[in-house]
């Protein structure tokens, strides 16, 4: 299972203020403050283990098709992380979510995956955000994005038609496609 | 406060979160938080603290799952209203 979460920071900046008093305290556990709390940069900090945890959503929604606003229970561990990646785990319900964060000047970008091999299978493409994205995706790819029977995102491989479970997040000024490539 | 009441107070919490106005106008029992009024989950973490402020309860994680629905915000903001005043 697949899933994927973009937070634009500047966008964040200036419309999710995580200071505001019990803003945290309604999405992270004891555990996950610790992090945040020891961490070089707060404010980066704050948007990889969000991003882990709706990138991760994404994932167990789609196998239980639950639909619930309970960050709380998308408990985040981090294996590493560095100035520009992060790598971790997402647990919910003895489900394990294993997580890839790109942590550049403007954003954060995680993927999920529910089996940490597959990670590195995942095609990813970043867009603008804005109505033109799936024409912009066709054209780079030769792939076109579609739903399926349960309304999720999938890409057609045009000269293939092979058909790819697919994730797409958008946040401010972006847009970021990932599929399976095989 | 009757359910109205609390629907119109709700409407005036959740505007600044939703660019969605036709929506926003029309808002009903059955309007979805991100479905239909667009509105960034990260923002639903204030629109939960606004109604903490406002209507004076304590809103839980079990609680705070279900609140996708403006039906089932008001239920709850209903429940915890009563709870208070028992």
């Amino acid at each position: 299972m697949l899933g994927n979460d973009i937070v634009d920071l500047k966008f964040a900046k200036l419309h999710y203020n995580w200071r505001r008093k019990g803003y945290l305290n309604k999405i992270f556990s004891a555990r996950e403050l610790e992090l945040i709390n020891s961490s070089k940069s707060e404010d980066t900090m704050v948007w990889v283990l969000w991003s882990m945890k709706e990138a991760a959503y994404k994932c167990y929604n789609r196998l239980t098709s639950e639909r619930l606003f309970n960050p709380q229970a998308f408990e985040c561990a981090l294996f590493g992380s560095c100035n520009n990646s992060a790598s971790g785990v997402v647990k919910r319900s003895g489900q394990s979510f294993f997580t890839k964060t790109e942590i550049s000047k403007n954003y954060v970008h995680t993927l999920a995956y529910s089996c940490t091999l597959m990670l590195d299978h995942l095609s990813v493409h970043h867009h603008k955000n804005n109505a033109e994205y799936s024409v912009a995706f066709t054209h780079s790819t030769n792939c076109s994005l579609q739903k399926d029977r349960n309304h999720l995102p999938e890409v057609i491989d045009k000269k293939t038609q092979h058909k790819h479970m697919a994730s797409i997040s958008h946040d401010g000024r972006y847009l970021c496609i990932a599929f399976l490539k095989v | 406060m009757s359910k109205e009441e609390i629907i119109a107070e709700l409407k005036n919490i959740i505007t600044p979160y939703s660019e969605e106005t036709i929506a926003l106008q029309s808002i009903d029992d059955d309007t979805d938080f991100l479905k239909d009024l667009k509105i960034n989950s990260a923002n639903l973490v204030d629109i939960v603290l606004d109604i903490e402020d406002r209507f004076n309860i304590e809103i839980d994680n079990d609680s705070m799952a279900k609140m996708l629905t403006v039906k089932a915000t008001v239920d709850i903001i209903e429940n915890k209203r009563q709870g208070n005043a028992g």
